[in-house]
């Protein structure tokens, strides 16, 4: 928080910085995570969104009204960030363009199965957005379905609805890659 | 039932362990204190970079209303000197400074010859007229 810390001298408008330092305590890691399993397992992209979001947040906060509540807001400009991080990659990857690693401390390596990231990085890929944003929304943040559906901007029926078809879409992708454990889950049911 | 848990999808056990093990295996490490601080600093300079156009704004707003001005205050094409080339009616073939620049004898004086001006075409003549008075 050093560095968000320091801006209130800078910036000069304490109601807004210490709304804005809130914001960033509370949510700046939830955000990296989410950023993460949307952009498809990249720190580096991650951060960067989360980067995009938290300046986007704090430019609109002072014109923030509070219709909605605040992190179901930010969160709705971190899974637009993302979306939009996502095409934009296509582009670069179609030109040939890859950006660097953040140059200093590397990005820390998740645990678990490499292999099996990149398998569910790329089921994940393969869903229609709204399917993939309502299944990491609840499935894996854990937001509940009212919630998911107030940072999508879509009814909570829809949502639920895009949350069945992306869970039996993936059930079909990775059968093979769980395969181990499926047997495992129809040994216990 | 809490309102909460109504507001969850309904999964059966197999839904749930292949949800549990998937959310398991596809998420980040945690994050280090080192990246965060670095992740906390790029979103300060950022926001600190913003204040430079905010606050240059109103003398961009005055300097383009001087240059609109200056601009509408031109006198009328009909009342500004022609171009020498133009009135003149000197006759310069389009591609003849090219010819000269490139086919010329380069053992003469050549840098000279181009400075004469007849050899430039109408529009360069008209720029150099505006620039040196012609």
């Amino acid at each position: 928080m050093e560095g968000v810390i320091a801006l209130s001298k800078a910036v000069a408008e304490p109601s807004l910085q210490a709304r804005f330092e809130d914001l960033v305590a509370r949510h700046r890691d939830r955000a990296v995570r989410l950023a993460w399993r949307l952009v498809g397992g990249d720190q580096a992209a991650a951060e960067d969104v989360t980067q995009d979001a938290l300046v986007r947040a704090y430019r609109g906060l002072r014109g923030f009204r509070g219709d909605a509540r605040i992190d179901t807001w930010f969160y709705r400009i971190v899974v637009r960030q993302a979306h939009s991080y996502r095409r934009w990659r296509r582009v670069r990857e179609r030109f040939g363009r890859i950006d660097p690693e953040v140059a200093g401390d590397p990005a820390p390596v998740p645990a678990g199965d490499p292999a099996l990231r990149q398998c569910i990085a790329r089921a994940l890929a393969r869903l229609p957005r709204t399917q993939r944003e309502a299944f990491v929304l609840v499935h894996m943040e854990g937001f509940t379905i009212r919630e998911a559906a107030g940072i999508m901007g879509r009814a909570s029926g829809t949502v639920n609805s895009h949350l069945h078809r992306a869970l039996a879409k993936l059930r079909t992708e990775l059968e093979d890659a769980f395969e181990g454990s499926t047997e495992e889950i129809d040994r216990d049911t | 039932m809490t309102h909460e848990d109504r507001d969850r999808p309904v999964l059966s056990a197999r839904e749930r362990r292949f949800v549990g093990r998937l959310e398991a295996a596809f998420g980040p490490a945690p994050m280090t204190p080192a990246r965060r601080a670095a992740l906390d600093a790029r979103v300060e300079r950022r926001l600190a970079r913003r204040r430079w156009p905010a606050a240059a704004a109103p003398a961009l707003l005055l300097a383009s209303i001087a240059a609109a001005f200056v601009w509408n205050g031109r006198p009328p094409a009909a009342d500004r000197p022609a171009p020498v080339a133009e009135a003149a009616g000197a006759e310069v073939a389009p591609d003849a400074w090219e010819r000269r620049l490139f086919y010329s004898d380069l053992s003469g004086n050549a840098l000279e010859e181009d400075e004469s001006g007849v050899l430039l075409p109408p529009d360069y003549a008209a720029i150099e007229s505006l620039f040196f008075g012609g």
